[in-house]
């Protein structure tokens, strides 16, 4: 991308408007993300609806906002309550809690506002950098180099599943199925229908996404809710300690930088593969920080460095992800599968068109991002004692505004009232697939790749007429290939080897 | 013992991979070969693979639910449980009636505030914080979403 086209995009994001929208997304965010229970996940998908009514610029300015946010948010439950508010605070929670109980509440929260913009800073540098020559590398591909590249996507439907693959490949199975509802992409064909016209389009995901992450997440936390437990944190958070100065010296960041740049360098790789999100990330960088550090004794007894390195991991993987997520169309986690979401909406396909027919926007939403991470240092500092107040708002509460914000927010996508239903069904369906323990994840993956692969799969063979070589005979579909079979084969190869070991195991006790 | 572990979910996989394969039997269209022009790959072929998919991932599930026996058990019921459990199924209720009500009376203001009553009284929220969350919702809804994005709740 030229200068101009970055100039041009910045121009056009110095509005009012761009602003005030990203410091309501900044605001949603910390709320969001400072609440247990409540994901970044759950607050985009509930947020893109009213994205939709909005100029695109000031739509992505609210969700960008939001997402920087919350993922830095959730570590002030972690400090504050010693409660995660997002998996991937869980290291903040090691360092931060201490701390809170040491009477440094105040320097932790700082902390944690600081190293996760330093750490969302770098990774976003380097999304700019090599966002755009990775985009130009996809324009050498084909229908079957798209295909492949989605189906690599959807491998990562093993990764998300959290061990529970059998679980995870057959809600993968569903969401592809669902992605075939509507008219077929080669022949025109109407299929799963039922006669139905609204059908004709195909399955929205949004709705289900919103019915998935929303609803079925509320009847799931009554279902789950356990008295004495909740009890419990309303008993921590009454405690209300000294929470002491907000900022570290200059000193103390002298000290904790440089390891929290080489921290964002690694938690941006970690990032940009699909499905390793800043839950990995945080556990990877906090782990190994431990290891070389010379304070590594300190790291989970309320350590500030390792809290600096926790902060800095979580936001790190946010360019990664949303590199992997504009360049080849592959979500990075959650959240930017919901992104990927918005942006097909929008009518925006990533990838190397992305890039050259929507540079400006592109290059906008990379701009969104650096504006996002500004925005909540400034509001973060400034109200890192205020938003522990925002832990005092009760489960219930939160249920009931949840709920109808679920209603409302499905409805606007379309004005459509089945999309409210189909949000409704998939709020049970979410609700019997959790209590089952199944990963939501690779439902996702089907529904938004399902499409691509099979567009492009049947494309592809349209043009080579049936001959299904087409998809080694290619150099990158070749590699692309050879990664989707050693990606399934690897936990098969794994498990097996795990199981020899244990047998030579068992044999050398008797 | 049928009713514990991953019995049932392997059994709706099973039903479903099986729904979706007899929809492409009794619909000719579907077909799973296609012409030679469209690459030999008909509209039905996805759609067969992941009903395969299921039958397969189904049967392994349901087995090892069976293996289980009874071993695990997803909705062993607490009494706090059973007690959640009720207020889930109160507020999946609630929430089918009022959009039931809504597309019925295409009263959406009407349903709203009602539906806000309810949930917040089923959750235990005394009577005034539930008028007053009542309030604030539905103005904010009607603000947000009739004024300023001028949408219309119509079912």
């Amino acid at each position: 991308m030229s200068a101009e086209i970055w100039a041009s995009a910045f121009s056009k994001l110095m509005t009012p408007s761009v602003f005030l929208y990203l410091a309501i997304g900044v605001l949603l965010g910390t709320v969001i993300g400072a609440l247990p229970g409540l994901s970044a996940t759950m607050g985009v998908a509930l947020v893109t609806p009213v994205t939709f009514w909005l100029d695109r610029a000031d739509g992505f300015a609210m969700l960008m906002g939001l997402w920087n946010a919350a993922i830095f948010a959730g570590g002030i439950t972690a400090i504050l309550i010693n409660t995660p508010g997002t998996p991937a605070s869980i290291t903040q929670a090691w360092d931060g809690y201490p701390l809170y109980k040491q009477g440094k509440g105040g320097l932790a929260l700082g902390i944690n506002v600081i190293f996760s913009f330093i750490g969302g800073m770098v990774s976003i540098i380097l999304l700019i950098l090599l966002a755009s020559p990775i985009a130009k590398v996809t324009i050498k591909f084909g229908p079957s180099e798209y295909c492949l590249v989605a189906l690599f996507g959807m491998t990562m439907m093993v990764a998300v599943s959290g061990g529970k693959i059998i679980k995870g490949l057959i809600l993968g199975c569903v969401g592809l199925l669902l992605s075939t509802v509507g008219l077929d992409p080669i022949s025109g064909l109407a299929r799963f229908t039922f006669g139905s016209t609204s059908l004709k389009a195909g399955v929205d995901f949004i709705p289900i996404m919103i019915g998935m992450f929303g609803l079925a997440e509320v009847f799931y936390q009554i279902y789950e809710f356990n008295k004495e437990k909740d009890e419990q944190e309303r008993e921590a958070r009454k405690i209300d300690l000294e929470l002491g100065r907000v900022l570290p010296t200059a000193k103390e960041m002298r000290k904790w930088t440089p390891r929290c740049l080489i921290v964002s360098l690694v938690a941006t790789i970690v990032g940009a593969i699909p499905a390793a999100g800043g839950d990995i990330s945080s556990i990877i960088c906090w782990g190994n920080s431990k290891r070389f550090s010379k304070e590594g004794d300190l790291y989970g007894k309320g350590s500030l460095e390792g809290l600096a390195v926790s902060s800095t991991a979580n936001n790190g993987v946010i360019g990664g992800a949303m590199c992997t997520m504009l360049t080849l169309g592959i979500p990075g986690d959650s959240v930017t599968a919901v992104l990927l979401g918005s942006l097909m909406m929008y009518g925006l396909t990533p990838g190397y068109t992305m890039f050259n027919e929507a540079a400006e926007f592109t290059a906008q939403i990379m701009i969104l991002m650096v504006l996002a991470n500004i925005t909540f240092l400034v509001i973060g500092l400034a109200t890192a004692k205020v938003s522990a107040k925002f832990l005092n708002l009760s489960q219930p509460t939160v249920w009931a505004a949840v709920s109808v914000l679920c209603i409302v927010g499905s409805y606007c996508i379309n004005n459509r009232f089945m999309d409210v239903i189909i949000m409704f069904v998939m709020g049970i369906v979410g609700l019997f697939l959790k209590i089952n323990q199944f990963p939501d994840g690779p439902l996702v993956l089907g529904l938004l790749l399902g499409g691509t692969v099979e567009k492009n799969l049947r494309t592809a063979l349209v043009i080579s007429q049936g001959d299904w070589s087409c998809f080694v005979t290619r150099p990158i579909s070749l590699v692309l290939f050879i990664l989707i079979v050693a990606t399934f084969l690897y936990p098969v190869i794994k498990g097996a080897v795990k199981k020899k070991k244990a047998v030579a195991a068992g044999s050398d006790a008797q | 013992m049928v009713r514990k572990g991953d019995t049932i979910p392997g059994l709706c996989a099973i039903a479903i991979g099986a729904l979706t394969l007899l929809y492409i039997a009794v619909h000719p269209k579907m077909a799973v070969i296609g012409k030679p022009e469209y690459g030999g790959v008909g509209p039905g072929f996805f759609p067969f693979v992941c009903g395969v998919g299921l039958l397969i991932l189904g049967l392994a599930l349901t087995l090892r639910g069976i293996r289980q026996n009874g071993s695990v058990d997803y909705f062993a019921m607490t009494p706090e449980k059973k007690k959640n459990m009720k207020i889930a199924g109160l507020l999946i209720l609630m929430c089918g009636l009022m959009l039931a009500a809504w597309k019925v009376s295409e009263a959406f203001y009407v349903c709203l505030p009602i539906y806000c009553f309810a949930v917040n009284k089923l959750l235990k929220r005394s009577l005034l914080f539930s008028i007053i969350f009542t309030v604030v919702v539905t103005a904010f809804v009607y603000v947000l979403f009739s004024i300023c994005f001028t949408i219309r709740f119509s079912a």
